[in-house]
């Protein structure tokens, strides 16, 4: 079988036959391969059997490989490295030929491909890169720049040989330590490559290292003064490169060709240095094209990153954006970013002064490079920081929602940030903790002075409407207190969000403040620590200072377990990140929490947890207090400028801002509910409102309760004429200490239920802080049921004074006097004894427990609150039991004592013809309330059997109902 | 036919001249013959990484032979 031309491809066959004439292709070309590398032919006899070993090795070899397929971004991957280090080294022309023939071999196999013969159709994907890979895994030390291709093509296998002898022997003369160092391999270079922090001392390494090595070596064997090439193969000229460097001995040929090489590099600092300003920025693009070839060798990256940084800093020198309204917050927040542009234009100068005078160490191309990088991250992160406040201002419509949403933002980013372990962080060229930190203090700078001098001074000047309360210009007057506080201050928009859970204790202190007078404040006046913390200008060194971060990690991480702790971090950040489902993004300032979605705040539980297992600690992070905890003293320590920056910023806020706030708005509200008590008898009025609605004791409305259930008596009567509140003014006109809080209220029939007396009542202040609408429904169901039993007792007392006689002499065959006083006994039997337990259990509510907690037991207006609002909430579930059991016994009692009167008018005459519906009523009645009395027994006694009441009330209450009944069926 | 097979071992030619190029870039130490067989296995589904190995043993272990015959 004739053998084709192996640059054809084998691909001719159908498919059925595909396999075995790949196969056989291989076969033939592994056979060529062989006798190509190894000179075993099979038709030589004797090296027939070494032909059949060495294929058959191929053969075994690359069918049971565990090598992963070709990835083509991996192979490009590995050239770029390649081509970086080629730059590294000075190999530019040899990087420009590797840079042009990749492109030439992908533009030939795309070519091939775009022509779409059907004869060749490709037997695997990308050939291309699978050239390149097998190039690159074949490839020697491309990165020595001395070594020139045709030095090792076409060695002839004779050579070869002469070369591994005299290698051999080179192995038996060195030192072991040397040994595997004159072969460069690819291990080295992932090794190398591997180690981005190590970039500075490839050159070195490479110049320094593997080349002095094989040059001292080289020396070793060459004749003495010769200059030829060495047995490797080594180039004569490298041997005269490494004799000729600086601190080898021996003369310097080529100090001239360094010293050149030096100006170059200089020159294109300085060219770099230009595109840095902006100055250069017409260069950029010639930079660009031709950096690949700069003589600098590193030119074309650094250029591209100068040129990129330059232009990132030009967007961010661009005006903000037109349309937002008037904020001093967003005017702070733009002078901040201007703030760290100008610390961007001083670390510029001092590279420039680093170039041109030698201050600080002369610049050389891979500091310049390490430097930009560094810059180009932070001012990243600063491009980031401002997209962020620009896109929550977006929708903004009001200042005070533009101030709340741009300080909502910056302190989301600053707590993001503070988390963030990116390893450009680790390496110690820029803190976006910070960064971040810098720009929240400087921003919401307007803002906390506005707080500040709201919670000293109970009003604030704020011109623009940006601090998320309003307020009145001026204090309250005596007697308008209640004005002033439901109308002095207001909730203008939304506050911050680190502020919003002290939103409401602000306001509260500012209303307080304007109803006390700010004198009225013991203690000394609120100073907010973070506002203290002026700018100082910032000095030449890349924005966000450097490295603290990077060294802090490694430090904590070193002092908690080392690598133990560095994987706990690690399983904590994979932890963090599947919590909020988000997605690593390698351009994302934030490496951590890149992905989250701007609505989900972490939470601050997780990332304390987070947080602990990066920096150590345990989950609650023990704040360190200093020893007099002063505020200066906490400034120093927490926002300082030798700060640990691993104190989250949660904590700093809180020493700063948060607890000052916090112990302002604690003193203003404890000098407020002592001015309640002792000025404003707030104890005195809920007591008496209680005796109002609770027991309806007072003398006045004692009076007016007589007046009322006569009125309600009527027939029909729907008080249209407002005759309840005539007469419940009129009872206050004769009273005298309660005049002033009756006087606010208007009795009126409850909208529920017929004929129930109801009082509606307004609290005023301070009454209002803990009586409202909701307190005042609750006082009126147990007025409600207290009116009617004692509605249900003046009638029946009616009744009573009345007396015997007149009733019909023919309803007395039929009830006689003995019965109907029965009736009338038992019903007011039930009606007292419903009015006692009223009475008892509300006095059984814990009102004195109630009353010490009003008078000192409770430091805040809101255990004011609950201390009330618990009070009568226990009143109303002990008083309203079975409230329509008692309702319709009491609404029979009220029916008997009608019908009594109705007997008594119509004793005169037809008594005859009435006297049999009387009867029947009376003994209706009178079996309708056993029924519903035994109704209310069975049903009580299951719930004191089952538990309920929780307590002795409702054994009271049966007892009472019980030993009514006991006595009088006796 | 002969004319499309004309203009494919044309191509094929770039390609090996651009391979050839790049692996003398690479300081490969293959000839121009051996790099088209190994092109060519490649483009039969031979892994790179797993054939650039055979090679270098191939290599390795025909120097030492040589090297053992160079001394006897």
């Amino acid at each position: 079988m004739s053998s084709p031309s192996p640059l054809v491809s084998p691909l001719s066959g159908t498919l059925s036959t595909l396999g075995q004439e790949v196969m056989k292709r291989k076969l033939q070309l592994l056979s060529q391969l062989v006798t190509k590398t190894t000179s075993f032919t099979k038709e030589d006899i004797r090296t027939e059997e070494n032909f059949d070993i060495a294929l058959d090795f191929a053969l075994y070899n690359l069918d049971h490989h565990s090598f992963l397929d070709c990835d083509p971004h991996e192979t490009d991957g590995i050239y770029n490295t390649l081509q970086r280090r080629l730059e590294l080294n000075s190999c530019l022309q040899k990087r420009s030929d590797l840079c042009e023939g990749r492109k030439r071999l992908r533009r030939a196999f795309e070519n091939e491909r775009n022509e779409k013969n059907d004869d060749l159709v490709q037997l695997v994907r990308d050939p291309c890169h699978r050239i390149l890979s097998l190039l690159y895994w074949l490839s020697g030390n491309p990165v020595n720049p001395a070594e020139t291709p045709s030095s090792t093509l076409q060695e002839t296998p004779t050579t070869t040989t002469k070369k591994k002898k005299v290698e051999e022997d080179r192995h038996a003369e060195a030192p072991t330590g040397q040994e595997g160092k004159d072969e460069w391999t690819v291990s080295d270079e992932i090794a190398l490559c591997d180690s981005a922090s190590e970039l500075s001392d490839w050159s070195d390494d490479d110049l320094g290292g593997e080349l002095v090595d094989e040059g001292e070596v080289a020396a070793e064997r060459a004749p003495s003064g010769g200059t030829g090439a060495g047995p490797l193969g080594s180039p004569a000229v490298l041997v005269e490169v490494e004799e000729g460097r600086p601190g080898r001995g021996g003369p310097a040929p080529l100090a001239g060709v360094r010293a050149a090489a030096e100006a170059s590099e200089r020159h294109a600092i300085r060219r770099h240095l230009l595109l840095l300003r902006g100055d250069g920025l017409a260069g950029a693009a010639e930079a660009q094209d031709t950096g690949s070839s700069h003589p600098s060798g590193l030119g074309g990256n650094v250029a591209r990153a100068a040129v990129a940084l330059a232009d990132a800093v030009g967007s961010l020198r661009l005006a903000p954006r037109d349309g937002l309204p008037p904020c001093s917050t967003l005017s702070a927040f733009h002078a901040s970013v201007d703030r760290q542009l100008s610390r961007h234009s001083s670390w510029c100068r001092s590279l420039e002064e680093r170039s041109l005078r030698g201050r600080g160490g002369e610049l050389t191309m891979i500091e310049l490079a390490g430097e930009i990088e560094a810059q180009a991250a932070s001012v990243s992160h600063l491009t980031a920081a401002r997209e962020e406040v620009e896109e929550a201002t977006r929708t903004a419509t009001s200042t005070c929602e533009c101030a709340a949403l741009v300080l909502t933002a910056l302190w989301r980013l600053w707590r993001r940030s503070s988390l963030d372990v990116s390893p450009r962080v680790g390496e110690g060229g820029f803190d976006p903790a910070r960064l971040a930190r810098d720009l929240f203090t400087s921003s919401s700078r307007p803002y906390l002075r506005m707080l500040e001098e709201y919670l000293n001074e109970g009003r604030v000047r704020d011109p623009r409407g940006e601090f998320f309360i309003s307020s009145a210009s001026s204090s309250a007057e005596s007697g308008q207190e209640g004005a002033y506080w439901r109308q002095g201050h207001r909730v203008r928009g939304p506050a911050p969000s680190f502020l919003a859970a002290e939103a409401e204790s602000i306001l509260l202190s500012g209303k307080a403040l304007g109803v006390l007078g700010a004198r009225g404040v013991p203690g000394p006046e609120l100073r907010i620590p973070l506002l203290g913390n002026e700018d100082r200008p910032g000095p030449a060194e890349p924005m966000g200072s450097a490295g603290e971060a990077g060294q802090a990690v490694a430090g904590a991480s070193g002092r908690a377990g080392g690598v133990e702790k560095m994987a706990a971090a690690t399983e904590a950040i994979v932890e963090f990140r599947w919590r909020f489902r988000g997605e690593e993004g390698p351009e994302s300032p934030n490496s951590i929490l890149c992905a989250l979605p701007d609505d989900s705040e972490p939470a601050l539980g997780s990332a304390a947890d987070l947080r602990a297992a990066l920096f150590g600690g345990d989950r609650g992070w023990r704040r360190r207090r200093p020893a007099q905890g002063s505020a200066a003293g906490s400034q120093e320590e927490l926002g300082g400028e030798g700060s640990s920056d691993l104190c989250p910023p949660e904590e700093i806020l809180d020493s700063l801002v948060l607890d000052p706030v916090r112990t302002r708005c604690a003193a203003v509200e404890h000098r407020l509910l002592a001015a309640l008590r002792s000025r404003h008898n707030l104890v005195c009025q809920l007591e008496l409102l209680k005796d109002v609605y609770l027991h309806a004791s007072t003398a006045e409305i004692g009076g007016f309760l007589k007046l009322a259930f006569d009125l309600t008596a009527r027939e029909g009567f729907v008080d249209e004429n407002a005759e309840l509140s005539e007469a419940f003014r009129e009872a206050n006109r004769r009273g005298g200490r309660e005049g002033e809080l009756l006087s606010s209220m208007v009795a009126r029939l409850d909208s529920r239920g017929s004929r129930t007396l109801a009082i509606s009542y307004e609290a005023t202040w301070p009454l209002s802080l803990l009586v409202d609408e909701t307190s005042i429904a609750g006082y009126n169901s147990v007025f409600g049921a207290v009116t009617k039993a004692l509605n249900a007792q003046h009638h029946l007392q009616k009744v009573w004074r009345k007396g015997r006689g007149l009733r019909p002499a023919a309803v007395r065959v039929v009830w006689c006097d003995q019965k109907v006083d029965f009736l009338r006994r038992d019903f007011a039997h039930f009606a007292n004894a419903y009015r006692q337990y009223l009475f008892d259990q509300v006095e059984g509510a814990n009102w004195r427990e109630c009353r010490a907690k009003l008078e000192a037991g409770e430091t805040t207006l809101e255990g004011l609150r609950a201390a009330h609002e618990a009070f009568l909430g226990e009143c109303a579930s002990r008083c309203l039991v079975e409230e329509k059991g008692f309702a319709r016994c009491l609404r029979l009692a009220l029916e008997f004592c009608r019908v009594c009167g109705e007997m008594a008018e119509g004793a005169a005459g037809a008594e005859e013809v009435r006297a049999d519906e009387w009867s029947r009523r009376l003994e209706a009645l009178r079996l309708d309330f056993d029924e519903g009395r035994s109704y209310l027994l069975t049903v009580l006694g299951s719930k004191l059997r089952l538990g309920h009441g929780a307590g002795s009330h409702l054994a009271e209450l049966v007892s009472l109902l019980r030993g009514q009944n006991a006595f009088y069926d006796a | 036919m002969v004319a499309e097979d004309h203009g494919v071992g044309e191509r094929r030619e770039d390609v090996l001249d651009v391979a050839f190029e790049l692996s003398q870039v690479l300081d490969t130490g293959l000839d121009r013959e051996t790099l088209s067989i190994l092109i060519a296995l490649c483009e039969n589904g031979v892994n790179p990484e797993a054939l650039a190995l055979v090679v270098k043993e191939l290599k390795r272990e025909s120097q030492d032979f040589r090297a053992q015959e160079y001394v006897s």
